[in-house]
């Protein structure tokens, strides 16, 4: 049975059968999302929004107050990207997975002139599930799925490995399945499931053929005997899912050899997204999720919060760099958030809580990087910006994720789904803000 | 298949009519007076929510407080308050509640009701002003429960048991059950197994998530050093087994919370005691590592004892109940790996800990109220969470129960007065708070009041509803949702059930087992087709579940008599070596297949994605190899898989013909509970299949192109309970690996069609 059999009865899927025109994506011309999400709040004022200490925040032994914004640098110190004027950053550094510093520099001076920054993002919220929810949804309540899975749903909904997640806010609702990969070892075994060493199979090809088409055909004789749509909805996920199997294979030929010896293979984001950038290349991939937590830093900010975005930023830069050596780095978009931003100013533990002000990074196909879109007080409130023009505009609007979902949605050219407009619109009067270009 | 269509007419004639109400021919005559009961049900489903816009405003600290109109927070506890509050104002002289609701007459606040939530609000003022008939949400769930179809009493026998105890009921079980009330002497006998047991641990830390501290994370470092002089009481040791001692210690202080749960269903006590037990169980490690001597029990170190000795004298996994001087105990809340998992800060003021304690233990989600937009331009003051609207409809719920939490530090450890005067005053409520007696005791106190309010009883309800269905239990849809009338059919349908569950646990004195087998009783559990037009209902109803790791890795087990091992052939008797199988390790396929691993990993995929199928299909692959070959070394009579054929039984007659597919009828039932009369259409296309690989694998053979041997990986050599060689001299060889006409091959084709079928790797109630 062809997958589209088991695609038609799928729940969501179901009802994106209605609209079989927004099943024509080619793979080959969709570009691959990788969404990097800092879970647990992190801090644009310490790297794309930044705000250091002003001279009259410093205390009689020249150290920084509480009160100052950042005690790691000074305001007069905020750097510039060498690429890209309008991009300003932290001139910090942190050690990253190897105890190596890596310089905030070396990221926004090599990737300024494909950076878009959007600053002064007003988050409506500091929970961390519902600001990762709106974040990734444009949607505050529950409900929708993620964009990445929205994106994978519809432009490969056929692979195994349309979407994979390490976590995150990762809901799909039925439009595609998640998947973890991690363990490489693991993934060479199951890319070849009947193998048992490199001379023999566990079984003839023939039987083996023999068991996967009857129990295919016994799968439909199953659906097609249920009289409830719970069941019936699983027993098409588990045929859809057993459909495609092999197609491991075609990962682990992209796979580089080193995944499991690269010196830097402890960097979460860039391991996580090798398989990605794999997956993507055997044309089964069309977005991941990234998840990189650890930056509640409610207590002791600077010395856990500051390398946590380091690890990041060397994660994404690493990332570049494998998209360059997989020949993809042209049709790769990089969304980078968090839930939300952090307090001005440091607490009695000197950690920084939440603060429903927040900034996200994007580079890639269809953006103009080299730009930075909204922006903030000194003390990281959220300024309005014309929703033409995007300059700051006490007479304007803030800028939400719904904002930056509507544009997304744009980006990935699915705004006019189907699936969208009549199941997951975006509610209310959402502005239509040109951010990309 | 559909059944029972009949009823449809009735169910879609019910749902047209709309809200549960039938209108009378006269909107404006009154109708006999409405019942408090039903106003109130209606009022709880479908209008308390729908008063979250309205109470920002006209609440004690909203902008409106002086209103006519004053609300309480729309959660559960407030519903009783808002219910009467409502009632009394839309009866008083020239009350326009859906009319300023809406806007339709100038209303400060603007439009806040629309759509459903204005249509719900308008038919709860027709039933308060007996305008209209109000017909309850459980007149209406009796009818649509009569249009369930349910699955027999005996698979559902055989489901439940596979759930809680990961095997089938023996035949005596499977006899003695003529109807669905003779299943409870099963359950409850399945309920007193070990296997249970370690159920209710895995669907418990699924919520708890307190394994992340073992093994490897050092629990015992969790614990104050200068409170526990002896946490690492072990150091002291310099012979014999340091390790494995630190292994059963830290074992036991990272389960306290869940070994108290696990205690309290062993000894049948109230369920209420898993929060207010005023004790922490201990195993003889962790007992020494608190310093409390129990004669007989508490671990006595003598000298060069080996691993073994330790362990039969000192098991890790015998707990007992045990009180630390000084220490206030409330069951989980003050478990130090409970309050570690879930930790505070300086500034969050233990507000995490309240949220998680409510949404485990009260059925409220306050998370659920931060959905609402936040207007950072309104958060100026320093005290917005005491004063402003945007901010209390949260904390006014959070604080007083986050504020039972001050005498416990960020790290968990007892510190009477820690929060000093930050925070407000302790409470289950704004209006329920703790006496000046119970300052030093505040956990303590709010157990009893927690567990005094239904809304615990409704949370456990929920808790084994996810344990045993995997699905969390519906919440009440927003008036925005698609398809939002069919969610709120399928919801009022649902928790009708679990309300009915919730009454009859509180009558039995809060007894889980009786949730469980209350649960496993229901249409939630048994349907297995719907009359009903709501596709949302009929995506809620019966089992559908994939199965987790740890299940699967014991369904295999039961059927197959031997374990998933990373090791390929012949290991020990049957693999029982739970760290080489290869569902339960996480470098393995444990992660892969969905589990989780209670740190950075703590939810379970749901979905089956091409991974996890390629998992199932190596699974099936592998375990028709040797267990296979193992299953036919033994007496016919004793096999699980192969009692009526032999491995040069070929189907060349008729009498070997009907051996073969007898066998394939036990097959079918034993591996996945099908019980088919011969001559049916699977069972058929199962022996398609056998005869289908064994004459081309016969052909194969007779051409010279296929080995008359099984593969080498699949031989047997040994006896598998004795472990003796069986090509010894002086004996016959009883080995397992000749295959001269393809036979043993053809069974495994047959083993690992079925092993990895859809009926095999869910729960389901399929058909």
């Amino acid at each position: 049975m062809l997958r589209r059999n088991f695609l038609k009865y799928t729940s969501v899927v179901a009802a994106m059968a209605l609209f079989p025109n927004t099943l024509q994506a080619n793979v080959g011309d969709n570009p691959l999302w990788v969404f990097v999400q800092a879970s647990g709040g992190w801090d644009p004022t310490s790297f794309c929004d930044p705000k250091g200490f002003l001279e009259e925040e410093l205390d009689s032994n020249d150290n920084p107050t509480s009160a100052a914004m950042n005690r790691s640098y000074a305001n007069v110190d905020i750097a510039t990207s060498t690429s890209a004027s309008a991009i300003k950053y932290a001139p910090v550094r942190g050690l990253d997975d190897n105890n190596v510093d890596y310089e905030f520099s070396t990221f926004f001076d090599k990737f300024g002139a494909e950076l878009l920054v959007v600053n002064g993002i007003d988050t409506q919220t500091n929970g961390h599930d519902s600001g990762r929810r709106y974040m990734m949804s444009g949607k505050l309540s529950e409900g929708y799925p993620a964009l990445s899975a929205l994106v994978a749903g519809i432009s490969n909904p056929a692979s195994p490995l349309a979407f994979i997640t390490a976590g995150g806010y990762d809901e799909t609702f039925g439009v595609v399945a998640g998947t973890r990969l991690s363990n490489m070892n693991a993934i060479n075994e199951l890319a070849f499931v009947n193998r048992y060493n490199d001379d023999n199979n566990y079984f003839h090809d023939d039987d083996f053929n023999r068991i996967k088409a009857a129990n295919e055909a016994r799968t439909n004789r199953t659906i097609a005997n249920q009289g409830l749509e719970s069941i019936i909805k699983l027993a098409k996920q588990y045929g859809l899912a057993h459909s495609g199997s092999n197609e491991l294979k075609k990962l682990v030929e992209f796979l580089p050899d080193d995944v499991n010896t690269h010196p830097d293979r402890n960097n979460q984001v860039f391991s996580q997204g090798r398989f990605a950038m794999a997956g993507y290349k055997a044309g089964l991939t069309a977005s991941v999720n990234i998840n990189f937590g650890s930056f509640d830093t409610h207590g002791n900010h600077d010395a856990t919060h500051i390398p946590r975005l380091a690890r990041l930023l060397k994660g994404v830069d690493l990332l570049k760099q494998e998209a360059e050596n997989q020949g993809i780095s042209d049709n790769v978009i990089f969304v980078i958030g968090s839930e939300f931003g952090r307090t001005p100013g440091y607490n009695s533990g000197n950690g920084k809580d939440h603060w429903s002000v927040s900034s996200m990074m994007f580079m890639g196909k269809g953006i103009t990087g080299g730009r930075v879109v909204g922006a903030s007080t000194h003390r990281h409130d959220a300024l309005k910006v014309n929703p033409t023009t995007l300059a700051v505009d006490e007479n304007g609007i803030n800028i939400t994720y719904a904002h930056i979902n509507k544009a997304m949605r744009k980006l990935a050219k699915i705004e006019n789904n189907q699936l969208l407009t009549q199941y997951y619109p975006l509610a209310g009067t959402i502005e239509d803000l040109d951010i990309f270009s | 298949m559909k059944k029972l269509l009949s009823y449809s007419s009735i169910i879609t004639a019910l749902f047209l009519v709309g809200c549960n109400s039938q209108e009378t021919t006269d909107d404006s005559a009154k109708v006999q007076g409405n019942t408090e009961s039903c106003k109130q049900e209606y009022f709880n489903d479908s209008v308390s929510l729908a008063l979250s816009s309205c109470v920002s405003c006209h609440s004690s600290g909203g902008d409106y407080k002086g209103n006519r109109l004053v609300l309480a927070s729309p959660l559960g506890d407030n519903k009783a308050e808002n219910y009467n509050i409502l009632q009394t104002y839309i009866k008083s002289a020239g009350s326009q509640l859906v009319q300023k609701g809406s806007n339709e007459v100038s209303h400060s606040g603007g439009v806040q009701l629309t759509g459903t939530a204005k249509d719900n609000v308008e038919e709860f003022v027709a039933y308060v002003k007996d305008t209209k008939t109000c017909v309850s949400a459980t007149q209406n769930t009796t009818l649509t429960n009569a249009a369930v179809s349910l699955l027999s009493p005996t698979k559902t026998l055989r489901s439940a048991s596979y759930a809680i105890q990961g095997k089938a009921p023996n035949s005596d079980e499977i006899n003695s059950v003529k109807s669905i009330e003779d299943i409870d002497a099963s359950l409850d006998k399945y309920m007193q197994s070990k296997a249970f047991y370690d159920w209710v641990r895995l669907s418990f830390n699924d919520v708890l998530l307190t394994d992340f501290y073992t093994p490897g994370h050092d629990g015992e470092n969790l614990l104050s050093s200068t409170d526990f002089p002896q946490r690492r009481w072990w150091e002291d040791i310099d012979d014999g087994e340091y390790n494995e001692i630190d292994n059963y210690t830290n074992y036991a202080i990272s389960r306290e919370a869940i070994e108290l749960i696990v205690h309290v269903i062993k000894e049948n006590r109230p369920f209420s005691e898993i929060l207010t037990a005023d004790y922490v169980m201990v195993n003889p490690f962790s007992a020494k590592t608190y310093d409390i001597d129990i004669s007989g029990f508490t671990y006595v170190h003598e000298l060069n004892v080996t691993k073994d000795e330790i362990e039969a004298k000192y098991p890790q996994d015998v707990f007992r109940e045990a009180k630390i001087d000084g220490i206030p105990h409330a069951g989980i809340f003050t478990t130090i790996t409970y309050l570690n998992r879930f930790p505070s800060t300086n500034t969050n003021l233990d507000r995490h800990r309240s949220a998680k304690a409510q949404i485990f233990f009260l059925d409220t989600d306050i998370l659920g109220l931060a959905n609402r937009p936040l207007n950072s331009d309104e958060v100026v003051s320093d005290t917005a969470t005491w004063t402003n609207p945007n901010c209390t409809v949260c904390h006014n719920v959070m604080e007083p129960i986050a504020s039972a939490f001050k005498n416990w530090d960020n790290n968990g450890r007892y510190r009477p007065g820690f929060r000093g005067d930050v925070a407000q005053t302790a409470g289950i409520s704004l209006s329920n708070t703790a006496p000046q007696s119970a300052s030093g005791n505040l956990l303590q106190w709010l157990a009893g009041e927690i567990t005094k309010d239904e809304r615990f009883a409704k949370s456990i309800v929920k808790l084994f509803y996810k344990a045993l269905l995997g699905r969390d239990a519906l919440t009440q849809p927003v008036s925005d949702d698609i398809d939002y009338v069919n969610k709120l059919e399928a919801y009022t349908y649902e928790n009708s059930i679990l309300e009915a569950i919730k009454d009859k646990f509180i009558a039995s004195s809060l007894d889980a087992k009786l949730v469980i087998k209350e649960i496993v009783k229901s249409p939630l559990y048994r349907a297995v087709a719907t009359g009903s037009t709501n596709s949302v209902l009929s995506e809620r109803l019966g089992q559908a579940k994939l199965i987790t790791p740890e299940a699967l890795n014991s369904k295999i087990y039961d059927v197959m008599g031997y374990y998933w091992s990373i090791y390929r052939r012949q290991g020990d008797a049957d693999n029982n070596r739970s760290y080489t199988h290869r569902l339960l390790r996480d470098d393995n396929y444990k992660i892969l297949y969905g589990g989780i691993n209670s740190g950075s990993i703590s939810t379970r995929v749901e979905e089956l994605n091409g991974v996890m199928a390629s998992i199932q299909t190596r699974m099936a692959l592998q375990m028709s190899c040797y267990p296979v070959s193992r299953d036919f070394y033994f007496p016919a009579s004793e096999r699980k898989l192969f009692p009526y054929v032999s491995t040069t039984l070929e189907p060349e007659n008729e009498f070997f013909i009907a051996a073969i597919k007898k066998n394939i009828q036990h097959l079918h039932k034993h591996i996945l509970g099908e019980e088919l009369p011969l001559g049916t259409v699977e069972l058929e296309k199962t022996y398609e299949l056998f005869m289908q690989t064994y004459t081309a694998g016969k052909n194969r053979i007779s051409l010279g192109d296929e080995s008359k041997e099984i593969m080498d990986v699949c031989e047997l050599h040994y006896d598998p309970v004795t472990r003796e060689g069986l090509y010894n001299d002086g004996r016959a060889d009883d080995r397992v690996y000749r295959d001269a006409n393809y036979v043993i091959r053809s069974w495994q084709v047959v083993v690992a069609y079925l092993l990895s079928d859809f009926k095999f790797v869910y729960e389901n109630s399929a058909e």
